[in-house]
Order: C-alpha cells, then sequence, then structure tokens
C-alpha cells in the first residue's frame, strides 16, 4: 500500500511538473518563438533577394526621389535619394511609408457604383464596362451642362490626355484645381503680360523672403527649397536670409520665422498696401522705371496705383491690421534693404488661396522691389514639353473659380492627390442640380471620393507608370518618371483606358489617334522632345552623378529617366518682364483691389480660419507614421479640431478639450475645442487632416468637416468665414 | 469520540507524493534548461572550418577590412565573395582537408562559398555598415567582439519555429540558452545608442 502509486501521487507529478515548467524557458520561449513565427506568414514580406530601385513620389505633386528597398521585388521600404535635385535626399512623414497605403482599410479594390438616395446611399460593385457605358450615355444625353475633368495634378502626361479626351466631347472642360504653391496662372497673364509663361520662386538667392501665409517652414516648396533655405538661414551677417511670416495664425512657421507679423484675418491685402506705400513715399524703388513700364501705375487719372496706395498711410493700414505703424515702416525698408528679396503669397493647404485682388497686391509688391524676373525673386521656367504637338486638339485649361456655378453635368475627379484640401461644397456648386454625374478615379475612399457615384480604382502610389512635371514653386523645370514597382489590384481602372473606352462608346467615328496612345507611348515622346532641346541637366539616382543632357546619348536619357532618373533645365537668365499691370487688365479693377484692401467685417462674430499642413484631406496623410503625429503625441491636430484663444474660449462658456458646435452660414460641424494663449483672440484655427480613426477603418463621414462649413466666395475662396461657436 | 488524523506527509504514502512532485519539477526543469535548448534551436555547421585568427594573426596580418570591404557606392559587401580569397588560395596553403575543398569545390570552380550568416536580421530591419562604421567610427570589435581571432567557426542556431538566428533575438525572460549578448540583439543596438547619446526612433532602423 505505501509502495503502490495512487492516482494522487501521479497528480503530485504533474503539479510538479507545471510548477517546474514555470521555472524553465519552455513557455515563454515557445510563446516568443511563435510570435516571431506568425511574422513569416505568406503575406508578410518574403524572405529573399534585396534589390533597390528608384522612383518619384507621387502623394503630392512635387515629386521627390525615392530609393525603394524590395525584398523579392516587392517594395518594403522607402528613403530619399542623395543628391536627388528635388527631394535633396528627404522623404516627408507622407513619402517615406507611402508604399503602405494600399493596405489601408478605405483602399478600393475594384470599381463601385454608389445607389440610393440622400444619406441613405450603399456602394454596388459594378464593372469597368457598365460603368464606361453608363458615363458615355450621360455624356452624350441632352441634358444641359458641361463635362469636366478636375485634374489634382496638373501638367503631368495624363493631364493632357484628359485635355485631348475633352476636345473629342462637347463642352469639353479641363480644370486645375486651386493650389497654393506656385504662382497663379492668372496672375502672371493679367499682371505681368506673361502669358503662359510658369514663374518659380528663387528661395536659393533670396536674402529677405516676406510670406503672406505660405508655409515656407513647414511642408511649402519642395525639400530641395526647404534645405536650400535652411542653409541660407545659417549664413552669416547680411547674407543671411531673414523670413518675416504675415498670418494671423500661430503656425509652426510663424514660430519659426525671423519675425511674425500677426494681423487680422482678411488684413493682409491692406497690409500689402501699407507696405507699398512706404516704398514708393519714401523712395525705395524706381519709379521712373515703373512709369515706363507699366500703364496704370502712375496715370494721373487718380484711379492708378499710386493713388491706391497712397491712401493706405501706416497709421491707416495700423487700424485695419493691428500691426503697428513702426513695424511697416520698418519692414518695408527691410524689403528695400536687404535684398534680394521677395514675396510669397500661398496661403495655407487647407484654407487654399488669396483671392485674386489680394494676390495682385502681394504681386505689386514684387514688382516695386524688382522681385520679377531676377535672381533672388520670381523667376521664369523654362517651358517642360508635352507629350502632343501644338496644333493637336487639347482643352484648355481653365480655373475651378472660372467655372460658372452649376454648369457641369459630368464630373470626373483625378486619382492624384494635389497635396491640398479642397472643399467639396466648392466643388458641389460647379455640378447641375438635376442628377449631376461624378466619377472618382481615386485609388482610395477618400476626400472627393467619398462624393462619387462612380469609384474607379486608379492604381496607386507605385502601381503604375507615370510621371512628374516642374514642381509649382521650383524654379527650373524638372520631369521624371514613375514606375511601377508593386501590383495594383486585379480589378484597378487605367484612366487612360477607360476614357478610350468611354470615348469609343460616345462617338460613332471614334479618334483613332486617342483609341491607340498608350501612357510608356506618350511619356517617350516626350523624353524624346526634352532630349530634342540638347538643354539641362540629368541626375541618375544610382550612380548619383548629374550630367550635361547634351553628354548624353538618346538612349542613355531613356534609360536614366526610366530608372528614376530626374531631369531639370538650366536657370532662365535673369528677364523682367517688359510690361506690367499693377492693377490687372479689369477697369473694375481699381475698385475690387480697394474694397478687397479695405475690408472689414465689423461683426462681434468670429472667424473660422481651416488650417493645415501638406497632405491636408488627402489619403496620403493617414499613414503608419503619422499616426504618430496625429493620434499618439497630439503632435499635430486632428481634423476637426478648433485651437482657440483661452479668453475668446471662456468668454463663451468653452473649456480646453470640450466638445463644442461651430456654426456658419453655411452650416454646423461638431470639433473639439483646445486652448491655445498663443491663438489671436477671435479666430477660430480649425485643424483639417486625419481624423482620430481614419488611420485604420473606412471614414464615411461626408459632411462633418470643418471645410464644409467654411462660406465659399463668389471667387472660389474659403479663407475666412464668419462663425459662432457654443458648447455643444 | 476521538478520531485520529492520519499526518500524510510522514507516511510512506504521503512521502512518495511529495517525492512524485519534486521528481515532475526537476523532470521539467532538467528538460527545460538542459534538453529543450538543444530541441529548439537547430545547428548549422559552415560549409568549411575557416580560421580567423590564422588570417588576422602576425604571420598573415589581415585586417577586417581586407576582406569585408565595401563598394564603390560605399554599400557593405559583408561576406567576401570566393574571388577575394582567390589570390591566396589558387592553391591549397591551409588546413589540408578543408583547404582543398577551398580549391577545388569553390576557388576553382567559382562557385560562391555558402557561408551561413549568423546575425542576419529580420527583414523588418535596417543595418547600415556604413553609418556605424564610417560615420561613427566603431569599431569592428563593438558589435563582432573577438570574432576576429577565432580559430575555428561556431556552429549557427536557428529556431525552428521562427526561423531566426539565436544570435539576433535579444534578452527574454529566462533566455535559453543562457548566452552572453553577441552584440547583435535589438537590446544591444539599443542599449549602446543610449549610451552614445544617439537620437533614435522606430523608423531608423524599422524602416
Amino acid at each position: 500500500m505505501p509502495n503502490k502509486i495512487s492516482r494522487r501521487d501521479w497528480l503530485k507529478l504533474i503539479g510538479g511538473s507545471a510548477a517546474g515548467l514555470i521555472l524553465t524557458p519552455i513557455p515563454w520561449k515557445l510563446l516568443d518563438e511563435s510570435a516571431k513565427w506568425t511574422q513569416n506568414w505568406s503575406w508578410t514580406p518574403p524572405k529573399g533577394r534585396i534589390s533597390y530601385k528608384y522612383t518619384a513620389c507621387t502623394q503630392c505633386p512635387m515629386g521627390c526621389g525615392v530609393r525603394v528597398r524590395c525584398v523579392e521585388d516587392r517594395p518594403v521600404g522607402l528613403s530619399g535619394i542623395a543628391g536627388d535635385p528635388v527631394g535633396a535626399g528627404s522623404l516627408c512623414t507622407m513619402g517615406i511609408a507611402g508604399h503602405l497605403l494600399r493596405y489601408h482599410p478605405s483602399r478600393l479594390l475594384h470599381p463601385l457604383r454608389r445607389v440610393g438616395d440622400g444619406t441613405d446611399t450603399r456602394l454596388m460593385p459594378i464593372t469597368a464596362e457598365d460603368a464606361a457605358s453608363d458615363i458615355a450615355r450621360a455624356i452624350s444625353s441632352e441634358d444641359r451642362g458641361s463635362v469636366a475633368i478636375i485634374d489634382m495634378q496638373p501638367r503631368r502626361t495624363l493631364s493632357y490626355v484628359y485635355r485631348r479626351f475633352l476636345a473629342l466631347v462637347e463642352q469639353g472642360v479641363y480644370i486645375n484645381p486651386p493650389l497654393t504653391s506656385g504662382v497663379p496662372a492668372g496672375l502672371t497673364d493679367s499682371v505681368l503680360y506673361c502669358r503662359g509663361t510658369e514663374f518659380g520662386f528663387d528661395v536659393e538667392n533670396a536674402r529677405t523672403i516676406l510670406s503672406f501665409g505660405t508655409s515656407v517652414l513647414d511642408g511649402w516648396g519642395t525639400p530641395g527649397q526647404f534645405k536650400a533655405i535652411a542653409e541660407a538661414r545659417t549664413r552669416s551677417g547680411d547674407a543671411r536670409l531673414r523670413i518675416i511670416q504675415v498670418e494671423s495664425v500661430h503656425s509652426r512657421t510663424a514660430q519659426l520665422a525671423d519675425e511674425w507679423i500677426p494681423v487680422k484675418p482678411g488684413t493682409e491685402g491692406a497690409l500689402a498696401l501699407g507696405l507699398s506705400h512706404v516704398l514708393l513715399a519714401e523712395g525705395l524703388c524706381d519709379t521712373s522705371k515703373l512709369c515706363e513700364h507699366s500703364a496704370d501705375f502712375d496715370d494721373g487719372s487718380g484711379r492708378s496705383f499710386t493713388q491706391l496706395a497712397k491712401r493706405f498711410s501706416p497709421a491707416y493700414v495700423t487700424a485695419k491690421t493691428a500691426t503697428p505703424a513702426e513695424k511697416i515702416v520698418g519692414i518695408a525698408r527691410q524689403l528695400a534693404t536687404n535684398k534680394p528679396s521677395m514675396v510669397v503669397f500661398g496661403g495655407n493647404p487647407a484654407g487654399g488661396p488669396f483671392n485674386l485682388e489680394e494676390q495682385i497686391l502681394f504681386m505689386d509688391l514684387n514688382i516695386l522691389l524688382g522681385a520679377v524676373g531676377t535672381k533672388g525673386g520670381l523667376v521664369p521656367r523654362g517651358e517642360l514639353p508635352g507629350p502632343f504637338e501644338r496644333n493637336d486638339r487639347l482643352v484648355d485649361e481653365t480655373q475651378l473659380a472660372d467655372v460658372p456655378d452649376h454648369s457641369i453635368k459630368v464630373l470626373m475627379t483625378d486619382g492624384a492627390d494635389s497635396g491640398e484640401a479642397i472643399p467639396w461644397t466648392l466643388i458641389r456648386r460647379k455640378l447641375v442640380t438635376n442628377n449631376p454625374i461624378v466619377i472618382s478615379f481615386a485609388s482610395h475612399l477618400a476626400g472627393a471620393a467619398r462624393h462619387a457615384d462612380y469609384l474607379l480604382p486608379s492604381p496607386g502610389y507605385m502601381e503604375t507608370t507615370g510621371d512628374l512635371p516642374s514642381p509649382a514653386s521650383a524654379s527650373s523645370a524638372s520631369y521624371r518618371i514613375t514606375r511601377q514597382l508593386d501590383t495594383p489590384p486585379r480589378q484597378f481602372v487605367e484612366p487612360i483606358e477607360f476614357l478610350k473606352r468611354a470615348a469609343a462608346m460616345i462617338a460613332a467615328h471614334p479618334d483613332p489617334d486617342f483609341q491607340s496612345m498608350t501612357m510608356e507611348g506618350l511619356i517617350k515622346k516626350r523624353i524624346d522632345r526634352i532630349f530634342s532641346r540638347h538643354r539641362g541637366f540629368v541626375f541618375d539616382p544610382e550612380s548619383r552623378e548629374t550630367k550635361k543632357l547634351f553628354e548624353l546619348p538618346h538612349s542613355s536619357l531613356r534609360d536614366v529617366m526610366e530608372r528614376g532618373g530626374c531631369w531639370t533645365d538650366e536657370r532662365t537668365r535673369s528677364m523682367p518682364p517688359t510690361q506690367f499691370s499693377f492693377l490687372g487688365p479689369d477697369s473694375a479693377a481699381f475698385d475690387r483691389i480697394a474694397s478687397a484692401a479695405e475690408r472689414d467685417d465689423g461683426t462681434a462674430t468670429l472667424t473660422l480660419v481651416p488650417i493645415g499642413t501638406r497632405g491636408a484631406g488627402t489619403i496620403a496623410q493617414e499613414n503608419t507614421i503619422m499616426t504618430k503625429l496625429y493620434r499618439e503625441s497630439d503632435l499635430m491636430k486632428t481634423g476637426n479640431t478648433v485651437s482657440v484663444n483661452p479668453v475668446t474660449g471662456k468668454e463663451r462658456g468653452l473649456t480646453d478639450g470640450a466638445v463644442a458646435v461651430v456654426t456658419t452660414e453655411s452650416g454646423s460641424a461638431r470639433v473639439t475645442v483646445r486652448f491655445d494663449a498663443s491663438g489671436m483672440p477671435g479666430v477660430l484655427e480649425a485643424s483639417v487632416g486625419p481624423t482620430p480613426g481614419s488611420f485604420d477603418r473606412v471614414e464615411h463621414r461626408n459632411d462633418e468637416t470643418i471645410l464644409q462649413i467654411c462660406k465659399i466666395e463668389r471667387n472660389s475662396t474659403w479663407r475666412l468665414t464668419s462663425a459662432e461657436i457654443f458648447p455643444a | 469520540m476521538i478520531t485520529e488524523t492520519e499526518d500524510t506527509t510522514t507516511t510512506p504514502g504521503g512521502r512518495l507524493g511529495k517525492r512524485m512532485f519534486f521528481a515532475g519539477a526537476a523532470g521539467t526543469l532538467l528538460l527545460g534548461w538542459i534538453v529543450f535548448p538543444y530541441l529548439i534551436f537547430r545547428s548549422v555547421d559552415q560549409p568549411f572550418q575557416f580560421s580567423h585568427k590564422t588570417h588576422t594573426g602576425d604571420n598573415i596580418g589581415l585586417d577586417c577590412v581586407d576582406c569585408h570591404t565595401y563598394d564603390k557606392n560605399g554599400r557593405f559587401i559583408g561576406i567576401p565573395a570566393t574571388k577575394v580569397c582567390r589570390p591566396c588560395h589558387s592553391q591549397p596553403v591551409g588546413i589540408p582537408d578543408e583547404d582543398i575543398r577551398l580549391v577545388t569545390d569553390y576557388v576553382n570552380t567559382g562557385k560562391e562559398i555558402p557561408w551561413v550568416v549568423y546575425s542576419r536580421q529580420p527583414e523588418n530591419v535596417y543595418f547600415s555598415h556604413a553609418a556605424h562604421v564610417r560615420l561613427a567610427g566603431l569599431k569592428c570589435q563593438s558589435c563582432h567582439f573577438g570574432h576576429a581571432y577565432t580559430s575555428n567557426l561556431r556552429p549557427a542556431r536557428f529556431s525552428r519555429i521562427s526561423g531566426y538566428s539565436l544570435d539576433i533575438f535579444g534578452k527574454t525572460l529566462f533566455n535559453a540558452p543562457s548566452t552572453p549578448s553577441r552584440g547583435m540583439c535589438m537590446d544591444d543596438c539599443a542599449s549602446c545608442h543610449r549610451a552614445k547619446g544617439v537620437k533614435e526612433s522606430c523608423i531608423e532602423c524599422h524602416k
């Protein structure tokens, strides 16, 4: 009996074993190794051959060079390319994680069509063929209205394909979106009489930059330009670049600038005129030359620019802008003496550009300073050839602001990202009221795609061959090709193929030239045209060398470009315009400009100012890096967060972190309030950006973002909106 | 009526139970600490023995960079190609059997030697020799310790479950087998970065 092993003894043996097991590495090591084993499943990046390829980032129009680390030809990591003429070896937080966006939950995998009415709609699968048939029928219908394509990254080869397609349909309209980088074409046409000439900013050689609301130190321009700015700010003595930021918001650029001028919202035009007043009054510009080259500078009529500027004395401007008079005089003198100086005036990527009248006043400052067509100022860029001959039928470019309201019956929105937010309400205003159709080529259900009737997912980043023309702010033209490095979803829709299909359905005799086009063929033509100019430089990403174009044989140029190289043009010789207008060609401009500068809301309401960084409102911000900034650390404010001065907030019964409702004449939106003592009293700084949930789920909310309640002015701007805010 | 309670700990049956308990514990401890490490890791021998000590010693006096070099773009090549051995080993010069095999199977045929890499990092890890050696000025011994003076190459050990080398995973609870740090684990990288005041974020190494 004592030596017989009982059941209890066996249980004790098991108990002892269990106790011993816990004291051994077995359970912990098995757990550990099993966790690591799960990293090697079939859908994780495979082990295998590592290779490096080169392409360009397409998440915004800048087009930074990208070095792609591939495992078995599958992109797994991105970095910049040292020496890249555009990116200068950098990638932003959007660029560095762009290859992961294909895994975002809102990625569209096949064509969809919206069914239902009002708020009760859902998305149903549809074939590309059926979608093309529906759209062709809509285009051919007798309904009143134009057929339009809004192109988020103009001047690509695909952009020319859009214009070619629209030339084949009746009332085709090709639309450029409002952008805050670059010099608007309307301005160069009307003020500088340089129709068709693009201007960039020669920041590399400037000594003073006066920025009106442009995020010069936080995402504006190319990384190469930012690097040049950063280096210029470290120069010693008088050679050091100074940046003066005029903005009603204490933005990151305002924080980092040499001087921040906090003006009342909407009074930037008045400040510009005040500065012009000082330059003229103190003889800090060559007025005789200006009279010679401009008909409306001082024509003695009482309605010339000098007459307008006379009204805006520093004391007068102080009352409008809250900027001290001596500060205005000081800045003007600084601009005049610390040359080359220039004025940049884009606005921030969420608030959109200034209105035309204000832009004219900013450009006038550049003219007074001699900053147009000269080193360190606004410089003309050489033309980048397109893929078509000059006599090919292409629809002209139209600005969104110039499209008549309620005129578009079929609207296609391009899939590229402009890097900037555009309120859907602005686009919707251009649509006919009776059953417009909106088609989106976006790769993700985000932004304008959420409002589309047809979703035709185009290939996303690195999933197709494309190209990138000159960045809008660059001082010389450039061109590069983007390569297909990854596989798009099986049911993707290549826009050019879709348009060919639609064109074949619309016309009884489809245009054979259009039907035979391919992106590869058109891009090759473009490279051929660049080669035929025998000018410029070519950067090879593999060797990191830059060679003169004329030193390369034709086949080498094509080879380098297809491997991710970049062509940049030579700098254009300084060439100041010979004629310009200070008020624009329109005889009523004087009154409009004066009115814009005199702007005085005079009410007790608050001013809602949308703010954001590059990529605002686009899917590009919803990546795994940005989640660290937006969601996990609160370093950047998520969408629908409103920063308000504590005094203003408390007056309205708000508390820091509380939920509130912002109301404008366009609607209301729920927001989260954050107190910020650096905020201007009376100003609601509303963040436009990803919502906390948008990083890992599909966001369906269409009409609750802050942009939807911004007032769209008659000139299609939305920078400032009168608003009120109440606790929710 | 008084009932006597049996003291089971002192009775033969109770003692047996205690012994069974401790036997179970001891057996599992033995299994966990002695047997398990050999079960969970498989050993992979190098294709043949190589003596770093012979090559770096006084007679030959090679330095690490003589074989483990950078290409013209500054990228670290790592394990040298067979052609690096050829100038000296066109004929057998070393340990007879090993060197004969080197010459006949690899040098003469031009085939690459399938060296087993001890510390190949997972695909989600990006490591740059150029950044550490050329920019930061670290010596090879900082991470590779005395490897340059070893007389032979130890077998590489890989987990049968995860497939990763024992050399690259750091201190876990009851790390088995308990090994001195080989300098290739994330913990080693992180502690060295911290010691040298290097700012770091996830993306520096996990691109």
